[in-house]
């Protein structure tokens, strides 16, 4: 059976509630994914082949902002998959809606595994030097079409691998594996408005970070604006 | 960008902006990630899905393992597979290993302590200065006395002590608030009257 793999789940079809539009953002599309796990769970090729495609490249996201290594986050991605195949086609995984919450908890165990072997190496922290590393470099472009600076890129990366663990998570299962916050809840076992709550307080941190280094120049480019960018920053 | 997707930072608009650039930095990870990605990764983890069991993913630099046992709990609360079949093995010998010092503890306080034999003995440490050691309570009790005999007034004291008892034992005898008159010698006398 050959499908048009589906693309990702869009967060941004919500509702008119203000958490509830944020509640319900993953619940497109999980009636056919049931289905598609569970052709997958019986071999089907196709169905797996869709299953990939639909997460490789969000759980790759994730696993490149830590690792900063092409190579080594292919690898992750790899894992992950083996993982998740070995489990399915064994019997070992019934799909009652979490199967995105589970699929990232496996990567975040690998993408901690990981970075805690890679963070004996050194890692160049100079924002221009950031924007200049990784694939994303050459994508310049907004979700709004605008363009985006890509020192003001290399700068967040930057600001990024500042953060607290803990806050850091939170932003890449949300920006970069494209999570919805209910699904992240239920991987981190917490309720929904504390992690709302925590999503909003590792923004602001972040932009702590931001104002204090060097690479607040850059900030302006996504829509901070330098008053308040340099506000408090330093005396 | 939806407003219903910062719904939750309360209008803050630094917040919001900073959202909206980190979604591009995932897109941005997203869209470089290397060119037949998922097409590698499905096929290589095929034979997996349809095996069951196996471990690959080991790469070049051998960091990454995927026969492991996970660490990740089922959302519904159910363990993987591999765990589910882990072998009691190790347990069952940690429990007999403790079930048979429970028994020799027991053995021991049984039959070692009444025969005495299994009890270790201490050698009393002699005291410096060459005294002998004072081994029976009895003796221990003569030497105190002798020692405190040699205290001036002892004798004194011990003299005053029996006769301040004898005049409180005096006054407390006469139940009926008389006194009792110890030269008459008759302890039966109520407020000196002789019965």
């Amino acid at each position: 059976m050959r499908r048009t793999p589906a693309p990702a789940s869009d967060p941004e079809s919500g509702g008119a509630g203000r958490d509830a539009s944020l509640r319900d953002e993953a619940a497109p599309d999980q009636g056919e994914l049931s289905a598609v796990l569970a052709e997958a769970a019986r071999g089907d090729e196709s169905a797996w082949r869709e299953v990939v495609a639909r997460y490789a490249r969000r759980v790759f996201a994730l696993a490149r902002s830590r690792v900063r290594s092409p190579e080594l986050a292919e690898e992750v991605t790899q894992a992950v998959f083996a993982k998740v195949a070995t489990t399915l086609g064994s019997g070992g995984y019934t799909e009652v809606g979490r199967f995105e919450s589970w699929l990232f908890r496996i990567a975040m165990n690998r993408v901690r595994d990981e970075a805690r072997r890679s963070s004996r190496h050194a890692t160049p922290t100079d924002p221009v030097a950031l924007a200049g590393l990784g694939p994303a470099a050459g994508v310049e472009a907004s979700q709004n079409g605008a363009a985006v600076d890509p020192r003001a890129l290399g700068a967040l990366r930057g600001a990024l691998g500042e953060l607290p663990d803990a806050d850091r998570e939170v932003i890449e299962l949300r920006h970069h594996g494209q999570m919805s916050f209910k699904a992240m809840a239920d991987l981190l076992g917490e309720p929904l408005g504390t992690l709302l709550a925590r999503h909003h307080r590792a923004l602001r941190k972040l932009r702590a970070i931001i104002e204090e280094s060097a690479a607040g120049d850059a900030a302006g480019a996504f829509g901070l604006s330098t008053e308040s960018t340099n506000k408090g920053a330093r005396p | 960008m939806s407003r219903d997707r910062h719904a939750h930072l309360h209008g803050d608009p630094h917040a919001a902006g900073l959202s909206d650039a980190l979604d591009t930095l995932g897109a941005a990870e997203r869209a470089g990630s290397p060119r037949g990605l998922e097409e590698r990764v499905a096929s290589s983890t095929l034979p997996l899905l349809r095996s069951g069991t196996g471990s690959i993913g080991e790469g070049a630099s051998g960091g990454v393992g995927a026969g492991a046992s996970e660490g990740v709990r089922h959302p519904g609360g159910r363990r993987d597979g591999p765990r589910r079949h882990a072998r009691p093995g190790p347990r069952r010998l940690a429990i007999a290993l403790g079930l048979g010092a429970v028994v020799g503890v027991a053995a021991w306080l049984t039959l070692g302590l009444p025969s005495g034999q299994s009890q270790p003995r201490v050698d009393p440490v002699p005291i410096a200065g060459g005294n002998d050691v004072v081994d029976d309570a009895a003796a221990e009790f003569e030497a105190m006395l002798a020692a405190s005999s040699l205290i001036g007034g002892f004798d004194d004291r011990l003299d005053e002590l029996t006769l301040a008892t004898a005049s409180v034992g005096l006054t407390l005898t006469d139940p009926l608030g008389g006194r009792l008159d110890s030269e008459s010698g008759d302890s039966n006398s109520l407020g000196g009257e002789s019965l």
